[in-house]
């Protein structure tokens, strides 16, 4: 067996090795003579002004489609805590992908990725086990697939809606940026996209059923990840 | 590594075009380097890496002020080589097709293309760790061209490659068991 040395040796002579590298290509010099400054990436700011821009359009769609009418008689401690991990799951995904670590330009799509799984499988979990209701104000249709096709399409096609602004947003920031794990990327950015979709939902969908909850609002970050993950890949990567 | 390229990459992004042609200079060779290890041939190396660096301009704007450019670089290469080569291997059939009218490849006296052979300027050993790092599989053989030719950290060969750190040294090592081991039994039968 060769020593671990002398192979160590001969690798690095190879990585070393003296080629002589082409000049610029045409179209390339051509583009170079045409270019202008351009100001680099600034990921915080990206994310503030994703964060800005999502809520004023979330608020703006709530106000031209009003708010649940149960929503005060709801439990408070429940609305307040299902709002906020929606949001906070939205910031944290918006946050994961659209700002690297330091000293880096490709985001971490894989923390990105699992992130938005969590956020997938946690939402339909909880609304599932943790539905709430006011009887008499809430609408609970009975627990079937054809009550659940029938009342969930309207919430799946809001919740996509919503979902498109700040992943469309997202795209726009990172475009260029992702050369690897583009589709992760996108599925996470699409992942936020459906939380805020969600945020929306549970603001304005009166429908209470578990069902409903747990597989339409919930399933809003799916549909939101995996179109995602189809369309935008070819602009996040160079 | 990587404070002059930070530095060439924001005067670039400003406006510099000379400040590209540096950065090139000081990263086209080790990016060279690297794609010959991996496509095994001189001119689709070169034209992926004019291919990466039309890519890199194109998208400058991604860059993020302060950061290091180079694993950034390295990992466009990396998906454009894979970009080519799953394009190849589609467009097999289409080649086979029209096999008749491709201009005839010159062959080195080992029977490989002459643009797959390099100068014997290399000790023996090179030479043979060479033709041995060939035979890996891709993921492997990038594994140890990252790691050992080009002195990418474990962590900065996962994120050029799009891997984890633990795969990535997983595919290191036994890339390097085995080149060791096809190393000790050329030897032998020599």
């Amino acid at each position: 067996m060769i020593s671990e040395e002398r192979l160590d040796a001969s690798l690095r002579e190879l990585g070393e090795a003296d080629i002589p590298v082409p000049d610029v290509g045409d179209e390339l010099a051509n583009e170079l003579e045409q270019m202008h400054s351009a100001r680099p990436r600034s990921p915080g700011r990206e994310l503030l002004l994703l964060a800005l821009v999502s809520l004023m359009y979330v608020g703006t769609l709530l106000g031209a489609l009003r708010f649940r009418p149960d929503l005060t008689a709801l439990p408070r401690l429940w609305l307040i805590t299902y709002v906020a991990a929606w949001g906070l799951s939205f910031l944290a995904l918006a946050y994961v992908v659209l700002v690297p670590a330091k000293g880096r330009i490709i985001p971490n799509w894989r923390l990105g990725l699992l992130l938005g799984l969590g956020a997938e499988v946690g939402f339909i979990v909880a609304g599932l086990f943790l539905a709430r209701s006011v009887p008499g104000v809430s609408h609970v249709y009975p627990a079937t697939i054809e009550d659940l096709a029938a009342h969930g399409y309207h919430c799946l096609t809001l919740g996509v809606i919503t979902a498109l602004v700040p992943a469309a947003l997202g795209v726009v920031f990172l475009r260029g940026a992702v050369p690897v794990g583009d589709r992760s990327a996108a599925a996470a950015l699409g992942a936020a996209g459906g939380c805020l979709g969600g945020m929306m939902l549970h603001l304005h969908c009166p429908i209470s059923g578990y069902l409903h909850l747990g597989l339409i609002h919930g399933g809003v970050v799916i549909l939101a990840s995996l179109l995602t993950a189809l369309i935008a890949p070819r602009f996040l990567s160079p | 590594m990587g404070a002059e390229e930070t530095e060439l990459m924001a005067q670039y992004c400003d406006g510099d075009g000379a400040a590209f042609r540096r950065l090139y200079a000081r990263v086209a060779p080790r990016l060279l380097n690297y794609l010959m290890r991996m496509t095994r041939d001189r001119a689709s190396a070169e034209d992926l890496l004019q291919h990466t660096f039309l890519k890199i301009h194109r998208a400058h704007r991604a860059y993020v002020a302060g950061a290091d450019p180079v694993p950034w670089v390295y990992a466009i290469a990396h998906r454009t080589f894979l970009d080519e080569a799953r394009r190849a291997k589609r467009a097999k059939v289409r080649v086979a097709a029209t096999a008749d009218s491709l201009p005839e490849v010159r062959a080195h006296v080992t029977g490989k293309p002459e643009a797959q052979v390099d100068e014997p300027a290399n000790p023996e050993l090179t030479r043979a760790a060479l033709s041995a790092l060939d035979t890996l599989p891709p993921n492997q053989r990038e594994a140890l061209v990252l790691t050992k030719l080009n002195g990418k950290t474990i962590a900065e060969a996962a994120i050029i490659a799009g891997t984890t750190p633990g795969a990535m040294k997983l595919r290191a090592h036994r890339a390097y068991v085995a080149l060791r081991k096809l190393l000790g039994e050329q030897k032998k039968a020599a």
